[in-house]
């Protein structure tokens, strides 16, 4: 019976000989203003994409890459051959003792399996294989011309590329980010036809839209880069970040300033020039009154100007400016710059006395006209339900009377400024903005901080102060059961309330901060949850989202998977406690200790039936083995008390830290270690099974006692042990 | 150049270029979208080129005529080009160098903005384009309109006046742009904003304003059973409108706010398919006449 064919790729040098050298290909999708993260993403997808297409289509390739300016994606591959690898399909036929006859003639099997895969009986090969002798029949199918395979995989590369957002335009159906307006698909010199999105490709691109708006051809793949630089665009984006950086601080160097370079403002900027040149531009001194966070805003986010400082960090009163172009009319970009900023800070300071004429505190009752989310009643009431929540947290860890005054007033007016005329313009500077009003109004410090931290962690930005990390706890502890008592849950990608975030935020914090609490009865504390077995599906909704977040951070902390659901299963209602168990755990696993503690588990559980329990009796003990058992057993109780305190976050007198208590759960694994031997000669010696139920009993409670002393730790059956398992019982 | 010569200077350039010059709408309406020649002739596969002015209202963004740039009434230059043409940007751009605006001397940006209106379930994805870092137009390609998605994509080109014309003229305050040689802007139109933020914001009476509200919204439904598109989506405007007063009042708790626009929404989507069903039945008749001058 013929086998299924199997290919390989042939040699390329005879392809290349035959067709000559490789070159290079080019190949730009021409586009409207793309958004910045879309030409970044798009060019990083399209190389990406490009290197797994050719390799599937065995057309042999050097460097592989993609630029992006906002008006195009380009991919760029050197050295690419210029005809696809052979495809050499081989079938296994007959054995060759019934292929060919003793006298070494072809037989009708061998002729009747040539001609089914159309090749001459003289072309089959004998081949030895493990199974005996076998003939092959080889064909080798000679590999097309990369310009005619691209002609199909640049439309299809192009099509595969995905955007968050993506659109329709004139009476296309294609999507995509912005409407595609031209292609250049050139292979050396020449032209690979293709289309996509109703556009036919060819050496026709545009350069800068001001500088040089006529079409400009391409007259091959090496000349892409020069031809467009010589029509003011610089397709690397990582060039004109270059000549970005350049620029603003010589621009900034005029006035003996430096530019604050945003890395988000930069990689946006990058984006969205292709000709970048800079400008320093001026605002009246006046201004510097207004807090720094509101001019840094007003430039970077609302403007996409560089602030600049000077040589201590003060902010000066001027700014950077990016412009898409050269210097032509330079004085009136400039001009019109500063004229736009002027009117925006002069908005701002209009805000600023305006909020500045009531107190924060005048501005809590207004939150009732302000909705929290859809469904979720009004800030007002999340206002109140904060305050209580502050109350609660407070008395679960424990917290002194004046941090209670000090969570319970930031709580208060944490919401306030999103009444303010500065965050209904500015929203992203909302808590900056009450912290400033706050420390205005004489708040104290710590009531400003927390204000100010309430919605970190963000990026690398986390509460620094204790306040301000409970804050940031009951909001998002409020936010999150809020949602998923109002029967709202993040879904796939789709998560409009940042309940993923709000998850995210409440583990981070509890763990950099190990803030050890019940996360049921903080759940419990915040009032939301509903009666009954809706407060239950609730509550395990709850349970899961944090579980899910936390598993993730250990998981990227570089445990295995398993040894953090194995901690997990055992509990994780206090997170550090939790967290504490698996990084002991995943030390642990390392030694050869482990290997012994998890067989006494796993012999021992799997014996057990469901439920088994019950009191050993001692005087039901009878063999040595048992004896020993229950001595090592009773001798490791003794430390578990111990560690049953430190898994219990109510009970901690000077409650340990992270770090300690990974030690006391590495030391409490090493002494559960001391149950192996005795556990192993238990199983040798003793028959567990025995017809006496009464006995067989009392063994089962003896060994439900191992396992309810490994338990509380870690849920060793979760773990996936391979080979060590083997080593382990020899 | 003055207020007036930036609107005949887009009338004829428009015109121009095949645009129908059509009318501002005679209703209170808050941007020039809302003009049922773009609202309802964005639906459909016919094709369709208008321009208009459309004074726009915004009474929470009244400040009696005292905020430099902030206006109960402002005035869009409104273009829709169904479908949209392939070199749009170009044809943009060059009605920026009609008015005088040499772009050679300026920085020019498209900045990525998408678009979306919840009383008319309408939502568009494009730009916003910078002049020397000011905002000075709206261009957004249609997606869907009242909940439909739309099988030719019109391209909206919205101008904002008063901002271009402040850019121009380089004037800090919207009341001191010239309006016409020897006239300003605040001559014409700043007792009026006062007078209807005083309206808005102290006087309106919010009875009166709820009856008004119910009984359009009452009125466009019995209008859309009866088969009548325009009227109906009149008086879906009006409720607009109504609401936009009632808001800027302050009459509007959290959780009516969003039942109002909805039900605002839902009067715009059934205009939306009974306009759509109307010009099936009538055969797309701006669809033939293009086929057969073709």
């Amino acid at each position: 019976m013929p086998r299924k064919p199997s290919t390989r790729s042939g040699e390329s040098s005879r392809a290349g000989a035959r067709t000559g050298a490789p070159v290079r290909l080019v190949f730009e999708i021409g586009t409207e203003e793309l958004p910045p993260q879309a030409a970044w993403d798009g060019a990083r997808q399209l190389a990406d994409g490009a290197r797994k297409v050719l390799e599937a289509a065995r057309i042999g390739a050097g460097d592989v890459r993609a630029v992006s300016t906002p008006r195009r994606l380009t991919l760029i591959v050197e050295d690419i051959a210029l005809r696809q690898s052979d495809l050499i399909r081989e079938v296994r036929g007959p054995a060759a003792r019934v292929a060919f006859g003793a006298d070494g003639r072809p037989t009708p099997a061998a002729e009747g399996f040539a001609k089914a895969q159309g090749v001459p009986v003289s072309a089959l090969e004998r081949r030895a294989t493990p199974q005996g002798e076998y003939v092959y029949a080889v064909r080798r199918e000679p590999g097309e011309r990369t310009r005619a395979v691209l002609e199909t995989l640049l439309p299809q590369l192009a099509g595969e590329l995905s955007f968050p957002k993506s659109m329709r335009w004139g009476t296309g159906t294609v999507r995509f980010s912005r409407p595609v307006r031209w292609l250049v698909a050139l292979l050396g010199g020449q032209g690979v036809a293709c289309e996509f999105a109703g556009v036919r490709a060819s050496r026709k691109t545009y350069g800068h839209r001001i500088l040089h708006p006529a079409p400009v051809s391409i007259s091959s793949a090496s000349a892409y880069e020069t031809t467009l630089r010589q029509s003011f665009v610089v397709v690397d984006p990582e060039e004109r970040r270059r000549q970005i950086i350049d620029a603003a601080v010589r621009a900034a160097g005029e006035i003996d300033g430096r530019p604050i370079l945003d890395p988000d403002l930069l990689d946006e900027t990058v984006q969205l020039v292709e000709w970048p040149e800079a400008f320093v531009g001026h605002f009246a001194e006046e201004f510097l009154a207004l807090p720094r966070e509101v001019l840094v805003t007003v430039m970077q986010h609302h403007q996409k100007y560089f602030a600049v400082e000077d040589a201590v960090g003060r902010l000066l009163p001027a700014f950077v400016g990016v412009r898409n172009g050269n210097r032509q009319g330079l004085a009136t970009v400039r001009e019109g710059n500063e004229w736009v900023l002027r009117a925006r800070l002069a908005d701002g300071r209009f805000f600023f006395d305006e909020d500045r004429k009531r107190r924060l505190e005048d501005r809590v009752a207004g939150l009732a006209d302000l909705v929290f989310l859809d469904r979720l009643g009004t800030m007002a009431d999340k206002t109140a339900r904060l305050e209580r929540l502050a109350g609660s947290l407070v008395r679960l860890l424990r917290l002194s009377g004046s941090d209670e005054e000090l969570l319970v007033r930031a709580a208060h007016l944490s919401k306030a400024d999103l009444v303010t005329q500065m965050v209904r313009e500015l929203p992203e500077l909302q808590g900056v903005i009450g912290a400033i009003y706050a420390r205005a109004d004489s708040e104290a410090a710590a009531v400003a901080d927390a204000i100010r931290e309430q919605y970190l962690p963000r990026g690398t930005a986390f509460p620094e102060s204790s306040i301000g990390a409970y804050l940031a706890i009951i909001d998002k502890v409020d936010t999150l059961l809020s949602a998923l008592a109002a029967g709202i849950t993040p879904s796939g990608s789709q998560d409009p309330y940042g309940l993923r975030r709000a998850a995210s935020g409440i583990v981070a914090v509890l763990l950099r901060r190990e803030i050890r609490v019940s996360l049921d009865a903080l759940a419990r504390e915040t009032g939301v949850l509903p009666a009954g077995a809706d407060g239950e599906r609730v509550l395990e909704e709850w349970r899961g989202a944090l579980r899910q977040r936390v598993r993730a951070v250990l998981i990227d902390e570089g445990i295995s998977y398993d040894i953090v659901d194995a901690a997990l299963a055992a509990g994780a209602d206090d997170l550090v406690d939790a967290a504490s168990r698996a990084r002991a755990l995943w030390e642990f696993r390392q030694t050869a200790a482990f290997a012994s503690v998890y067989t006494a588990f796993d012999r021992a559980s799997r014996i057990l039936p469901d439920g088994a329990h019950g009191e050993i009796r001692e005087e039901l003990i009878v063999a040595p083995a048992e004896r020993t058992l229950l001595g090592s057993l009773r001798a490791v109780e003794e430390d578990a008390r111990a560690w049953t305190r430190l898994a219990d976050p109510t009970t901690h007198g000077a409650a340990p830290g992270a770090e300690e208590l990974v030690r006391r759960y590495r030391a409490a694994l090493e002494k559960l270690a001391t149950l192996a031997g005795p556990v192993d000669r238990f199983f040798e010696e003793v028959l567990v099974m025995d017809p006496d139920e009464t006995i067989r009993r009392n063994r089962f409670a003896l060994l439900a006692g191992v396992v309810g002393l490994i338990r509380p730790i870690a849920d060793l059956s979760r773990v996936v042990v391979g080979e060590g398992k083997a080593a382990a019982s020899s | 150049m003055t207020f007036q010569d930036l609107i005949l200077g887009l009338e004829r350039y428009w015109a121009a270029r095949g645009c129908v010059i059509a009318q501002p709408y005679d209703l209170e309406v808050g941007a020039g979208t809302m003009h049922p020649t773009t609202f309802l002739r964005a639906l459909g596969p016919e094709p369709w080129n208008v321009a208009y002015v459309q004074p726009s209202r915004r009474p929470a963004d009244g400040r009696y005529g005292q905020n430099p740039n902030r206006l109960y009434q402002h005035h869009q230059y409104q273009v829709i080009l169904k479908p949209s043409p392939d070199d749009i940007q170009d044809v943009y751009l060059r009605s920026l160098g009609a008015l005088g605006i040499h772009l050679r001397d300026h920085d020019l940006r498209f900045l990525e903005d998408d678009w979306a209106d919840q009383t008319l379930g309408a939502s568009g994805v494009g730009w916003q384009v910078f002049l020397d870092g000011q905002e000075i137009s709206q261009f957004t390609y249609f997606q869907q309109a009242g909940g439909i998605e739309l099988p030719s994509i019109p391209v909206e080109l919205t101008y904002g006046l008063e901002r271009i014309a402040q850019f121009v003229q380089r004037k800090d305050n919207i009341f001191d742009l010239e309006w016409a040689p020897g006239i300003t802007y605040g001559e014409i139109r700043r007792e009026d904003e006062f007078e209807h933020s005083t309206y808005a914001f102290e006087k309106a009476d919010v009875r009166m304003l709820r009856d008004t509200f119910a009984a359009n919204e009452t009125e466009a439904g019995r209008l859309l059973d009866a088969g009548l598109v325009v009227p109906a989506y009149e008086h879906v405007l009006r409720c607009s409108h109504t609401f936009n007063l009632l808001d800027a009042r302050g009459a509007v708790g959290v959780a009516e706010r969003a039942s109002l626009m909805a039900r605002c929404r839902t009067l715009a989507r059934r205009c939306a398919d009974l306009y759509l069903k109307r010009r099936e039945e009538l055969g797309w008749p701006l669809l033939r006449t293009r086929h057969d001058a073709a």
